[in-house]
């Protein structure tokens, strides 16, 4: 876990050196009119796993809708297929997800450039179902009676979970209009309803959850093409 | 600026594929309870007894499961794990039990255990536990008629009916 901290530090610490230098110039160009509009995409880590594993299909579209000179409000839409195979039990997570809020500029751009580095922040929801599709007893004396194996599946449906989150990426304009980005997430889970007294191991949308903790971690890599729609 | 970027997206994303976690499930974490059982003097039942050299077998269909910490020894309480795959456990208590050349000698007793088990859900890593509620104890099975003959054991008492925990004894056995 410390490592995993490490590495988000230095994965932000990284752009901030970069980015350093060039803000400079910016100071002393002309001001130049500046594209407003909807930047609409997805997102390539799910559709990349989505074809690496079989245990997974996941799909994501996003928007951003540029509302001032720093702000944007922005959304995403997904929907998950998510199975995983621990120790003790093996479970499937299926449903749908939408996300909401603000992302906020940090980034003086050069020109009419539209590229970002951006913190925002965004409330969550998702309606999901958690299915055990096996299990076997954990018991340490099982060498007089064996393992129990069920293969019963526990259905839990119409799941809900509402979340918030913290956001922190770039997005950065690599041909005309078609931007790529990537992003963190940091999470908070408010209510997550369960059933059966069986905790909520994956949520759509918010990932995994961790046993006694309500926060969560995610990160995205975002493919977007920016329709102008005004210059000012 | 744009190589940059590039580069630092492909850093970046390299570090997180390389980044999941396993899930273990901590030797710590409580599994599915025992049984336990406490020795008791069947003319005087608050005192402990203890029974000389005790053997206990699983009966597992027609075989006989020994089980390795009860194999002989002096003792007034114990601890048996419950099967799990049906709602139902046998077992063999010996008392003054010996192996001698694969041939068990003693005095025999049948116990027959019933109860409801019911999942609980640990963790992720952990998945279920089992506790069971509803304990019955017969001194044979009720399924084969005839009273017990020439036993060791007197009686019962089950004490907490159901077994969620190994913090004290759920049966008693008078002797």
């Amino acid at each position: 876990m410390f490592i995993f901290f490490t590495r988000i530090l230095l994965v932000f610490l990284i752009p901030v050196t970069i980015f350093s230098q060039e803000n400079i110039v910016s100071t002393d160009s002309v001001t130049q009119k500046q594209k407003y509009g909807l930047r609409i995409g997805l997102d390539v880590n799910k559709l990349v796993n989505s074809s690496i594993s079989n245990n997974y299909d996941g799909f994501e579209l996003n928007a951003d809708y540029r509302i001032s000179n720093k702000l944007y409000i922005a959304s995403e839409i997904g929907l998950i297929n998510n199975t995983e195979d621990e120790e003790y039990l093996n479970f499937t997570t299926k449903g749908t997800y939408i996300k909401s809020g603000i992302d906020y500029n940090m980034y003086t751009n050069w020109l009419d450039m539209q590229n970002m580095i951006f913190a925002g922040f965004r409330i969550g929801y998702s309606d999901f179902d958690q299915i055990i599709n096996n299990y076997t007893i954990y018991d340490t004396n099982n060498q007089i009676w064996g393992q129990s194996f069920i293969n019963t599946p526990i259905n839990n449906k119409d799941l809900s979970s509402l979340w918030v989150e913290l956001i922190i990426g770039v997005k950065a304009e690599i041909f005309n209009n078609l931007f790529l980005g990537f992003n963190l997430e940091v999470k908070k889970m408010i209510n997550s309803e369960i059933k059966n007294n069986i905790q909520n191991m994956y949520v759509p949308g918010f990932n995994k959850t961790f046993e006694g903790s309500s926060f969560g971690v995610g990160f995205g890599y975002k493919l977007s093409y920016l329709i102008p729609i005004v210059k000012k | 600026m744009k190589i940059h970027f590039y580069i630092y997206l492909i850093i970046t994303f390299s570090m997180f594929v390389a980044c999941e976690k396993d899930d273990l499930c901590a030797e710590t974490t409580p599994t599915t309870p025992q049984l336990i059982i406490s020795f008791k003097d069947a003319n005087n039942t608050n005192e402990s007894k203890a029974v000389e050299s005790l053997g206990v077998y699983a009966i597992d269909n027609n075989d006989l499961i020994l089980i390795e910490t009860i194999n002989g020894i002096n003792t007034d309480s114990i601890s048996i794990p419950l099967r799990n795959d049906i709602e139902v456990s046998n077992f063999k208590f010996y008392k003054n039990y010996s192996l001698i050349d694969g041939v068990i000698e003693g005095e025999e007793n049948h116990i027959y255990l019933e109860y409801n088990a019911v999942e609980v859900f640990i963790s992720r890593a952990c998945g279920f536990i089992n506790n069971y509620i509803d304990l019955s104890v017969f001194n044979y099975d009720p399924n084969v008629f005839g009273n017990p003959v020439g036993t060791w054991i007197s009686g019962y008492e089950v004490i907490i009916p159901i077994v969620e925990n190994e913090n004290q004894a759920h049966v008693y056995i008078f002797h």
